[in-house]
């Protein structure tokens, strides 16, 4: 099997596949749509980013002129720490765009919760 | 394991007023034990972060629950009653706190109420604590800036303040160099309140 390619991924496809590294991630316990103000800044007038809509991708993906702007929000666990964990979110972010041979823009990710231990987990 | 979350109603993760929820409705959900699950309370950082305010909150004992406004109020209601309002407003996403990284492109943050959540989780570690409001102060977006942590508290009665401030001291300067970056200036702890626990109060009849 081989790896797909830049030009074998649509946007949907790959912000798919960026959830996927950010859902495997070590200390990542659940995934948020983008829609801070912030980020909405660099988002607007790109449908799909804002999180209005129920189908939108949890990672948000844009063309930018500076490359591939790349936003998501996390929930991690506790024990891994934030900082560390929000790290290699970015790092797997990175790595997988640079295989990819797609041009990183800016890489938002923001941690909107903790989560400790004994703090009950949504259900699926 | 982990789940997509969606912030509903269009709030993104900057939920005005807990995604359209009262804090009651977050407590009555709670009693229910969180079932049938809503995925509209599930799927918003806001309301996650309130329920982990009022879970720990329990946590402290039924004395320190309002489940039954008509009851004759215990002594230390108003406490609570404060504790109860600051959870809608610490569970707000707020302003955006950078975490440093070195990486190119590279733009990482946490959100104000990321932190403030789990400053009041460090309200675990010393036994009877509870904090009520948590501020930060400083240009807390500004990577570097001095930001000083300030909360209030209600401690258990009969046990030394000093000592059991120096312990939340501890436990949140702890949790904040695990989960942030921010150049720590101080934390200041305000003692507002010297609760008798209703523990106490049976194991004094």
């Amino acid at each position: 099997m081989t790896s797909p390619t830049a030009d074998d991924l649509t946007p949907a496809g790959l912000a798919a596949a960026l959830e996927q590294v950010v859902r495997a991630t070590a200390g990542v316990t659940a995934l948020f749509r983008p829609g801070l103000p912030l980020v909405r800044s660099i988002a607007s007038g790109v449908r799909g980013v804002s999180g209005a809509e129920p189908h939108a991708p949890v990672v948000a993906v844009e063309q930018t002129p500076d490359g591939l702007a790349v936003e998501v929000g996390i929930s991690v666990r506790a024990g891994a720490g934030a900082v560390a964990t929000i790290r290699e979110v970015h790092a797997g972010i990175a790595e997988l765009l640079g295989r990819l041979g797609v041009v990183a823009g800016p890489i938002l990710v923001t941690v909107v919760r903790v989560e400790e231990a004994g703090q009950a987990e949504p259900p699926d | 394991m982990n789940q997509e979350h969606d912030p509903p109603r269009g709030a993104g993760l900057d939920p005005a007023d807990l995604d359209g929820f009262t804090i009651e409705q977050l407590s009555d959900y709670l009693d229910r034990g969180r079932s049938p699950s809503d995925p509209a309370i599930e799927q918003s950082p806001g309301c996650q972060l309130a329920l982990d305010a009022l879970e720990r909150l329990r946590a402290l004992g039924p004395a320190l629950v309002l489940s039954d406004a008509s009851a004759e109020p215990p002594p230390d209601e108003g406490w609570v009653q404060q504790v109860l309002a600051g959870i809608t407003q610490d569970a707000r996403a707020g302003r955006r706190v950078p975490i440093s990284s070195t990486a190119s492109g590279a733009d990482l943050g946490i959100t104000e109420g990321a932190i403030r959540g789990l400053v009041h989780a460090a309200e675990r570690e010393v036994s009877g604590m509870l904090i009520g409001r948590c501020a930060l102060l400083g240009e807390i977006t500004e990577a570097g800036q001095p930001v000083t942590v300030r909360v209030e508290v209600s401690v258990p009665y009969g046990e030394p303040i000093p000592a059991l401030v120096a312990r939340l001291r501890s436990a949140i300067a702890g949790r904040l160099a695990v989960h942030t970056t921010m150049a720590l200036a101080g934390i200041d702890i305000a003692v507002q309140d010297v609760r008798q626990l209703q523990q106490t109060h049976q194991e004094d009849q």
